[in-house]
């Protein structure tokens, strides 16, 4: 078979979008229902610790617990569900899920090294700490949305924080609706995109 | 104008083995996954199927799932090979020097 400059360029670009949009539904497929879900626990939390700091560690509790539990949950799902069966992609999901539980279990102990800390230091924290997991994922994982996510919201964090300076008690109010919704979002956004 | 692999040099045979392409080596697709990301029709997709299956392109296989029949599709180590050329060769007709193991398609995000 004969092929033309022009034949060869449209078969190229079709290989190109296939391969992009394939990729992307691979790489997001999860990514968007677990963004919205903990877009949703920072909005109502950080909320919550800034209009009832009363019930807040509470609140924060039962946040993550359901973060978490709605995690793996949805982790379980796409496995029991999923449409590209893969042994690599399978060791992938389990190395990303031990990553997060050890992230977590080292960001303990660096909250015990650390104290006494503020409230307002501690929500920086795990907020920039969880960042810079997302931005380690995109790096490492091809996955430039996540890693313009984590810079982004890195650097609303950081601005409210630098902000709260002179206009204190409001950095929770910030981070609620600046680095929540960005998570939420992005996470609808994916879902819409990739779904 | 250049010889090039017509068994991959179609429409829609193409986006099928670039769909397969795109994913981990050792992964195998759901005939409906595929149905449904490139939109295409059951009787469109099936005949494609066979005709690179025939090809030894890619292995399709069947198993029962929950009771439900299922179709999974992966591509063989031929396939790849073949996919990889039919590439390469499109990018020596545009002129295109960077070898294919250089820039994959869609290695960017």
């Amino acid at each position: 078979m004969e092929v033309t400059q022009r034949q060869a360029k449209e078969a190229l670009q079709d290989v190109d979008a296939v391969s992009r949009s394939i990729k992307g539904k691979m790489a997001y497929g999860i990514a968007g229902p677990i963004l919205v879900l903990w877009g949703t626990v920072w909005v109502v939390c950080f909320l919550l610790t800034q209009f009832a700091p009363q019930i807040s560690a509470w609140g924060w509790l039962v946040g993550n617990s359901l973060g978490i539990a709605g995690s793996l949950y949805l982790g379980r799902l796409r496995a029991r569900t999923r449409t590209v069966r893969s042994d690599s992609a399978k060791r992938m999901g389990w190395r990303l899920f031990w990553f997060w539980f050890l992230l977590f279990i080292y960001a303990d102990v660096w909250l015990a090294i650390l104290w006494p800390w503020r409230g307002e230091q501690l929500g920086m924290f795990l907020v920039t700490l969880v960042m810079f997991a997302y931005v380690v994922m995109g790096l490492w994982l091809e996955m430039g949305f996540m890693l313009w996510l984590g810079l982004t919201v890195t650097a609303l964090a950081g601005a409210g924080y630098v902000l709260s300076f002179w206009v204190p008690g409001y950095l929770n109010l910030w981070l609620g609706l600046a680095g929540g919704s960005a998570l939420l979002a992005s996470g609808l956004y994916l879902m819409r995109r990739w779904r | 104008m250049s010889d090039i692999n017509d068994i991959i040099h179609q429409p829609i045979r193409l986006k099928v083995m670039a769909a397969l392409f795109a994913m981990e080596s050792d992964a195998e697709a759901d005939f409906t996954f595929l149905r449904d990301h490139l939109k295409l029709t059951d009787g469109n997709l099936g005949a494609h199927l066979e005709k690179l299956e025939s090809a030894g392109y890619l292995s399709v296989r069947k198993v029962f799932i929950r009771r439900k029949p299922k179709t999974f599709v992966r591509l063989s180590r031929a396939g790849r090979r073949a996919f990889e050329d039919y590439v390469e060769a499109l990018r020596l007709i545009i002129g295109d020097t960077h070898g294919f193991g250089e820039e994959q398609p869609g290695s960017g995000k």
